[in-house]
């Protein structure tokens, strides 16, 4: 983790880097296309509910990724497009999860909410869990035993050393 | 950082809607009961906030996951 945090982030844009195209060049600098709550979900609910698209979904849904994760990346795409404003997504962000929960309540798919209160876990996400800690784990077990051994007899050797009036009886 | 708000903004809005109060019937015909117009405007005023529409909306869904739950 500390590790990570070292790295520098070379794939990040640089500094102005937003400043170097024309403003209204992006469609996010554009009026939004749809203004209200209503307008936006008659432009979600008609994709949501076609075949291509519900079956994507679903897909996505079995492999274990959070309902909320995907209907957040559904709005900020969304946005990015310039399809709505960032206010409305955040209004309609709710909408999504539970109109995403029923699409998959009505195919029967097993999903992952997302939701902070939900303890529900699936069980390939255990397995998944279980099998990083033990890797962990034998990791931190190889580390201890290699750097271990030399300390001990470092500190033997020092403790044989020391001379002087307050040293320990043997 | 936060990244994703989802989870935050559903919970406040299942906790909002958790805690409105419950619509009770009212006498029309008594002195005592509240002005008439003054009532109907406050309401259509809370109609036409986004977040109550949307709560609406979401409790729509929930019924119809409800119906395809029970079977």
């Amino acid at each position: 983790m500390a590790d990570m945090m070292m790295q520098p982030k070379l794939d990040a844009p640089i500094p102005g880097h937003s400043l170097t195209k024309e403003l209204g060049s992006r469609p996010w600098q554009q009026p939004a296309q749809y203004t209200t709550v209503e307008d936006a979900l008659d432009y979600y609910i008609p994709r949501l509910e076609s075949d291509e698209v519900s079956q994507q979904l679903l897909d996505v849904l079995e492999m274990g990724i959070p309902v909320t994760t995907v209907a957040n990346t559904m709005q900020l795409g969304s946005v990015m497009e310039g399809k709505h404003s960032v206010d409305v997504g955040m209004l309609i962000l709710p909408v999504l999860v539970e109109l995403i929960m029923l699409i998959a309540d009505s195919a029967g798919v097993e999903y992952t909410t997302g939701l902070e209160k939900d303890k529900k876990i699936r069980g390939s996400l255990v397995d998944v869990a279980v099998a990083q800690f033990k890797e962990e784990q034998e990791k931190d077990d190889t580390v201890d035993k290699e750097g271990s051994e030399p300390m001990l007899a470092q500190m033997k050797e020092e403790a044989e050393k020391r001379t002087g009036l307050m040293v320990r009886g043997k | 950082m936060l990244t994703n708000p989802t989870p935050i903004l559903h919970q406040n809005l299942s906790l909002a809607m958790k805690s409105m109060p419950e619509e009770t019937p009212m006498a029309k015909n008594t002195l005592m009961g509240p002005p008439k117009k003054q009532m109907t405007k406050a309401k259509e005023d809370d109609i036409l906030q986004p977040s109550r529409r949307v709560a609406s909306y979401i409790e729509t869904i929930q019924k119809k996951r409800e119906e395809i739950k029970n079977g």
